[in-house]
């Protein structure tokens, strides 16, 4: 019994290492010099590191079984009033600056969630549409700029260090904090949970707090890395579900969540992506593949469910 | 007995494994026209396992079975059904977002076609029928199941069971989920099917309910047959010597009849309680190693009121005070913080993680124990939980195994053991001892004699009565959501005294 339980248990977390491997043998393989390349390389690690951030942040929320579609939009909102509303502030404000809007709106999405009954995913939704639309209209007219402290910071250990930090922090709150461990109990079965002592409503906003502050971070290295405000900013909610998923993150939560997914996950999307386009698969085929991706993953995940009815 | 003629169904070296886990070693057994057949072992002794195999919900690693002389291998339960062999499982065997003929129905929709899909009139009409001959004409067909109370869903699955009008009825330990009323209706539908001449299994804990419902029993003990017995045999000492390997258990209730507790120390009052209709201006008073015995119908509000008592409904009037401290209980997060443990009934849906460990389940309530620094005590919570696990006698591969792997004894020593390891005070406990054995069931009670005895205080709610007398310092009867009766420990005291306030 043991043995086949942990072989079993082996093989589920053991799937999306052995993926990502895969695919950067088949990366290196097919891309050779032009993935190798010490620029494209720096490329992967930025735009995965943003990637990661967003997704540490969004576990929390699968965590407990919510679909989070606000990340992008907060982190939009963030630096639409770190940079256009606070017009002229200094360099080293940016980052609180950031990190406080991106966990207000995790908080206020908490509220929303557990005191007036919203689904989370609609107000994940809604924050998406406000922010573009915001986004749209400041960025009509007039480039907003982030201050030139703030742009120094781009450099690869900038990234590097940030995303290491966050990931770490995440291990920590996920795995030896009530935080992460009570939202996957609430997960598996928010009944128990509440009937065992545990404040449900509260560990949801804290939660979608993570999710907020992560988001924070994301936006201030957008910030780094764009310098200033574009009217693409955010953008997440479908790439950190799928980084998230094919890092073995269960829809559903429960106790099979984890940091690992986003870690994985985001480095596997990314380099996915990556090695595409420099296949010259043209960008709206390389959606096309994500959502197979995806939808496979969905598939082979609510198999494993099934047929456990009475359980 | 009579033992005329031809066997119905035949099992022949059924075996099987889960792992390394020999849940049925080669049992075979026959089972006769017109018999209603006992059958009895410890938690975990594969009395599920064998019935699941029997109505086509696991297959058999190995082993056959000849129905009515014909090979009989169903493919799933539906099948068995369809071939006139019905179970009604130990575990919840509803499914949730479906109304409740949906689920009466589930497999056999195509009996409602009408023009457009399934009829729903049809269905309805026809599950209303169904629902009024077993005597549940409160529940309402065209209603989401998950509205319903345990009981209530467990009254869906018989109705379901009895639609196909099945040859041979299987009942998993449902009598100990219903109410003395749902006991009442599946008696009466064993003796219906005892004069059609057609057969029952029936698995269960309650000796004595055996010894009334049975013509014979089959003991399992660790998978294996052991014996079946009949007539003058049946009688429960010889029962536990087969099932546990001793006769006599010693004491089993509580061996004083003095009530004996702490007079002039209270520890939890609770004040004019109100809640919607099910809990009626409900008073009472815990005091320091008592055992406060709760007893009633399952529809007498007393489930309720030990949530209530928990904090965890939102009450329309009263309070609830933990008197040390003086602070009035308002959520489950506080009554924890408070020490205060809650056992509920429906242990399934309410107490369990099911496809998590053993170990998480245990040490749910032990993240504030030992922290190190600001960081929970991975190491500590997993000791705590082994220990509990040992302590208790569960039955695991290890403590990694899911508790939905569990037998349903063994998940219930599970939440016993989350609450032990967080060292509750006060216990709530409803109906601690559903679907346990013998054996543990003697265990719990000295657990609770112990507890007492280590000075904390214990409200036990049960349907049983004999248990409630048993152990109780103090019972109060609640009917209709109200106290009806306070009783104090007494040799005089008898079932017949409490029935007369209940009904
Ligand atoms: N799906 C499963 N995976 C692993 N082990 C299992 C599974 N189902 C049952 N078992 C194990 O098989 C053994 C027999 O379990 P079973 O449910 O048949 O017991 P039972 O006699 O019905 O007990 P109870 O009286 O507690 O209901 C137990 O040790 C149990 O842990
Ligand atoms: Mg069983």
């Amino acid at each position: 019994m043991k043995k086949k339980a942990d072989i079993r248990q082996f093989i589920s977390t053991a799937v999306p290492y052995i993926g990502l491997v895969l695919l950067i043998i088949i990366s290196i393989a097919t891309g050779g010099k032009s993935f190798m390349a010490a620029k494209n390389l720096r490329n992967i690690m930025t735009q995965s590191s943003i990637l990661m951030v967003v997704a540490v942040g969004t576990a929390f929320v699968m965590a407990h079984g919510d679909m989070d579609f606000a990340n992008g939009g907060t982190m939009g909102l963030a630096m639409v009033v770190t940079l256009a509303l606070c017009k002229g502030i200094p360099s080293w404000a940016v980052f609180p600056m950031c990190l406080a809007v991106g966990t207000f709106i995790g908080v206020a999405i908490g509220f929303l969630v557990t005191r007036l009954r919203v689904v989370a995913f609609i107000v994940g939704m809604c924050i998406m549409r406000l922010s573009s639309a915001i986004l749209y209209t400041t960025t009509n007219k007039k480039t907003w700029l982030a201050p030139a402290g703030v742009v120094k910071l781009n450099k690869p250990w900038f990234y590097l260090m940030v995303c290491l930090g966050m990931v770490i922090a995440g291990i920590v709150f996920f795995e030896f904090t009530k935080i992460g461990q009570y939202n996957k109990l609430i997960g598996v079965n928010r009944n128990a949970a509440s009937l065992s002592g545990i404040n449900v409503n509260k560990y949801l906003v804290y939660s979608f707090a993570a999710s907020g502050l992560c988001a924070g971070v994301a936006a201030f290295m957008t910030t780094v890395r764009t310098g200033g405000l574009s009217s693409s900013t955010g953008n997440y909610e479908v790439d950190t579900l799928i980084a998230l998923t094919i890092g073995g993150m269960p829809l559903t939560g429960g106790s099979k969540a984890s940091i690992r997914a986003a870690v994985i996950g985001a480095l596997a999307l990314t380099v996915l992506n990556n090695i595409l386009v420099l296949w010259g698969v043209n960008a709206d085929f390389v959606n096309v593949v994500k959502g197979m991706v995806f939808l496979t993953l969905v598939l082979i995940s609510s198999r494993q469910n099934a047929g456990q009815v009475t359980g | 007995m009579e033992n005329s003629g031809k066997p119905r169904l035949i099992v022949e070296h059924m075996s099987k494994n889960f792992g390394i886990v020999k849940a049925v070693q080669d049992v075979s057994l026959e089972l006769y026209a017109g018999e209603v057949r006992g059958l009895i072992g410890e938690n975990g002794s594969g009395k599920s396992t064998l019935s699941a195999m029997i109505c086509g919900s696991l297959k058999p690693d190995e082993g056959t079975m000849t129905f009515d002389g014909k090979a009989f291998r169903p493919k799933s339960i539906i099948d068995a059904r369809n071939k006139g062999i019905a179970i009604l499982l130990q575990e919840r065997g509803t499914i949730d977002g479906m109304s409740v003929a949906e689920n009466m129905f589930i497999g056999m929709e195509d009996d409602f076609k009408g023009r457009f899909g399934v009829n729903r009139d049809k269905m309805h009409k026809k599950a209303k029928e169904i629902l009024h001959q077993i005597g549940a004409d409160h529940i309402h067909p065209a209603d989401l199941v998950n509205a319903y109370k345990f009981e209530d869903r467990k009254l869906v699955e018989v109705g379901r069971a009895l639609y196909t009008d099945p040859e041979i009825l299987i009942v998993d330990e449902t009598t100990s989920a219903l109410s003395l009323q749902g006991r009442e209706y599946i008696y009466n539908i064993i003796r219906d099917f005892k004069k059609k001449n057609k057969s029952v299994v029936f698995i269960g804990h309650d000796l004595d309910e055996i010894m009334h419902v049975c013509d014979r029993a089959t003991v399992l003990k660790d998978g294996k047959y052991v014996a079946t017995i009949s007539g003058e045999e049946m009688n429960p000492a010889k029962m536990r010597g087969l099932m546990i390997g001793r006769e006599n258990l010693g004491h089993y209730y509580r061996t004083d009849f003095q009530p004996d507790y702490n007079e002039k120390e209270v520890v939890l009052r609770a004040e004019h309680l109100n809640y919607k209709s099910v809990i009626r201006d409900v008073s009472l008073e815990l005091h320091k190693q008592e055992i406060l015995g709760v007893c009633g119908l399952s529809d007498s509000g007393m489930h309720d009121l030990a949530k209530a008592l928990f904090g965890a409904y939102k009450l329309d009037s009263g309070t609830v005070t933990i008197m040390n401290g003086q602070k009035a209980i308002t959520s489950t997060t506080q009554a924890v913080r408070e020490k205060i443990a809650y056992l509920p009934k429906d242990r399934d849906s309410e107490s369990l993680f099911m496809h998590t460990s053993i170990k998480d389940n245990i040490s749910v309530t032990c993240f504030d124990q030992k922290k190190i620094g600001p960081l929970i005590n991975k190491r500590h919570m997993k000791r705590v939980a082994g220990q509990q696990a040992e302590s208790l006698n569960i039955r695991c591969s290890s403590i990694n195994q899911l508790a939905a792997e569990l037998s349903g004894g063994n998940k219930q020593k599970v939440v016993v053991g989350k609450w032990m390891a967080n060292q509750a005070d006060i216990l709530i406990m409803d109906c601690p001892t559903r679907g346990i054995d013998v054996g543990v069931k003697a265990a719990i009670y000295d657990l609770i004699c112990q507890m007492k005895a280590a000075g904390k205080s214990i409200i036990m709610l049960s349907e049983e009565m004999a248990e409630v007398i048993g152990m109780a310092d103090r019972l109060l009867v609640i009917k209709d959501g109200a106290v009806q009766g306070e009783f104090l420990r007494d040799k005089t005291l008898t079932e017949h005294m409490l029935v007369e306030k209940i009904i």
